[in-house]
């Protein structure tokens, strides 16, 4: 658990620095949807590998991909938003 | 490096800071508080380490209703179907194997079994006692040795056979090694015997203590409550035979006729031992396999031993064990757990339906009485279902609960379900398919799942619907073999 959030506290914090440098404007929905995606993605995790751990191989299947799914949704209309803002100014 | 730079301001930054604190200051006066480790044991959730969606109720009011002007006592004996009569080698020749010493299921209903875990488990054999493959049925047969406590019959003793049940009788004794009275060893040295102070605690504090030995000797979780007539009533008239009574006595008492019940003991423990929790889901057959004897194996002795501490403490502790008393009525009072649709199990939080039983002591102990519990389940089991349409002999109640004793050998004067035992060979289907069971390794959508049932039953149906699509219950008994389990097969750090 210790690992798995300093490797994503480094992840977002990186993808925060780049998005300063680019001189990527964002507006706090794009926030919102961003956290509530990693969250899903989070869920992802924590749900396939529990599950293969309760020894419930189809769970943990059809909650990856539902989970999944919610979240590549969240983050890619989190980046999109800020992409095409940016190609707009 | 020259141009690196923080994009937070030190004017955001102390922004932040205060609201943080704001945020955990709120939290913290919304929490509950206790002032001293007092009010910690008070609030049942301090003795029983209740999970946070588990909601408690008042006294006497459990999440099912029970009409107690009206509910009666019952007399004490069940019907059950009869014992299967052919040996298992006769039933092997006739090509439908089981009837081994222990099982329940008729020919007709073996095959009943069969068909079903065939269609559920693609591959599966009945083998040569209708338990499964070999390494199943020995494991079956090897717990079956002194369960419910009882003496065993013929058993290899020094190179020779000899008939324990027989001797012990033939000597005075009982059926089983548990009584009544409880052991009372004579190795069994108590404070009176040496004329010192026994010891004294707070209710609660005895209550704390009782669950330190429950959980030492491999039992789960405790409850309690004050006998009074009400409560009584879900005691049985008899017991192996013998009037259950209470009398103005100073000791307790087993006589030809009567178990005694001395009127200053006045609080029941109950306490709850879990099943194997793998092998109980991949239970199959024409019986319930080696998750439940080996779980009435261990429990016997473990209660006895219970009982053998309150005695040594300086109290008194009785018990009629195995019978006596209508546990799942019982655990509705103490906070075990929750009446549901499968109505032979009390449904308990963390498990579900994998809590194997749970046993009443009696004793003079003070003990600070449990509140019973409400996680949803009473309304949840009214839209689920799974349970009632996955017995094979469509023996648990479809519908509505009732307050009439619509099976026989039930009673009147509560809003529940009852389970025709009548007829129910104690197959191992039921127990392995209710939503509410885990064995706390899983994914966070359990935790989420229970808390949202605990609120509100709008849900239900779609968590139902879930359960199914999502794969969850029963699984293939050949697969156990091959799991890394636990000891006992329990997580015990859940």
């Amino acid at each position: 658990m210790f690992w798995i959030g300093l490797l994503a506290g480094a992840a977002i914090a990186l993808a925060v620095n780049w998005l300063v440098r680019k001189g990527i404007l964002t507006k706090w929905y794009e926030w919102l949807l961003a956290g509530l995606g990693i969250l899903a993605l989070f869920a992802t995790g924590q749900h396939y590998f529990s599950s293969l751990r309760e020894n419930e191989p189809q769970s943990a299947w059809m909650g990856a991909l539902i989970f999944g799914i919610i979240a590549l949704i969240l983050l890619g209309v989190a980046w999109q938003l800020s992409v095409r803002r940016a190609n707009k100014t | 490096m020259k141009e690196f730079h923080s994009t937070l301001s030190r004017r955001d930054f102390m922004k932040s800071l205060g609201v943080v604190g704001a945020g955990l200051g709120t939290i913290s006066a919304a929490a509950p508080v206790f002032h001293d480790l007092d009010e910690v044991t008070a609030s049942s959730g301090g003795v029983q380490k209740l999970p946070w969606w588990v909601k408690e109720r008042d006294f006497k009011n459990p999440s099912v209703p029970i009409d107690w002007q009206n509910l009666p006592k019952m007399e004490g004996t069940f019907p059950y179907q009869a014992r299967p009569t052919l040996s298992a080698q006769e039933r092997y020749a006739m090509g439908i194997p089981g009837g081994s010493s222990g099982v329940w299921a008729s020919p007709e209903q073996a095959q009943v079994l069969f068909d079903y875990m065939k269609k559920e488990f693609p591959g599966w054999d009945p083998g040569y006692a209708g338990l499964g493959d070999n390494r199943t049925t020995a494991l079956f047969m090897a717990t079956k040795f002194m369960r419910m406590g009882m003496w065993p019959g013929e058993i290899n003793m020094g190179g020779k056979r000899v008939n324990v049940a027989q001797a012990i009788s033939a000597a005075g004794g009982t059926a089983t090694f548990t009584s009544f009275l409880g052991l009372r060893s004579s190795e069994t040295l108590r404070p009176q015997d040496f004329g010192v102070p026994r010891w004294e605690g707070t209710p609660e504090e005895n209550l704390l203590t009782l669950r330190q030995v429950v959980r030492f000797l491999g039992g789960c979780d405790v409850g309690a409550q004050e006998m009074d007539s009400d409560v009584f009533k879900l005691f049985h008239e008899t017991s192996g035979g013998k009037q259950l009574v209470i009398e103005d006595v100073d000791e307790a008492a087993e006589t030809a006729t009567k178990l005694v019940i001395p009127a200053k003991a006045k609080y029941i423990l109950q306490w709850t031992a879990r099943q194997p929790y793998e092998s109980t889901r991949r239970q199959a057959g024409e019986y319930e396999d080696a998750a439940v004897y080996w779980s009435y194996q261990r429990f016997p002795f473990v209660g006895a031993i219970i009982q053998e501490f309150i005695h040594a403490l300086g109290y008194t502790a009785v018990s009629t064990h195995m019978a006596g008393y209508h546990t799942n009525a019982i655990a509705t009072l103490t906070g075990l757990g929750e009446h549901c649709r499968m109505s032979s199990p009390t449904l308990v939080p963390k498990y579900g339906t994998t809590n194997r039983a749970m046993w009443v002591i009696i004793t003079d102990m003070p003990l600070m009485a449990t509140k019973p519990i409400d996680f949803g389940v009473y309304k949840f089991c009214q839209t689920c279902g799974i349970c009632a349409d996955s017995c094979p002999f469509g023996l648990i109640e479809q519908g509505d609960p009732s307050w009439e004793a619509t099976q026989p050998g039930t009673r009147p004067g509560f809003n529940g379900w009852r389970t025709n035992t009548t007829t129910c060979p104690h197959c191992p289907v039921c127990q392995g398919s209710c939503p509410f069971n885990t064995n706390g390794d899983g994914s966070f959508i359990h935790d989420l799942v229970r808390n949202t049932v605990s609120v509100t039953p709008v849900f239900n149906s779609f968590f139902a619907n879930m359960e199914k699509t999502m794969g969850y219950g029963r699984k293939d008994p050949r697969d156990w073999w091959n799991i890394d389990d636990y000891t006992y097969g329990i997580n015990t750090s859940y």
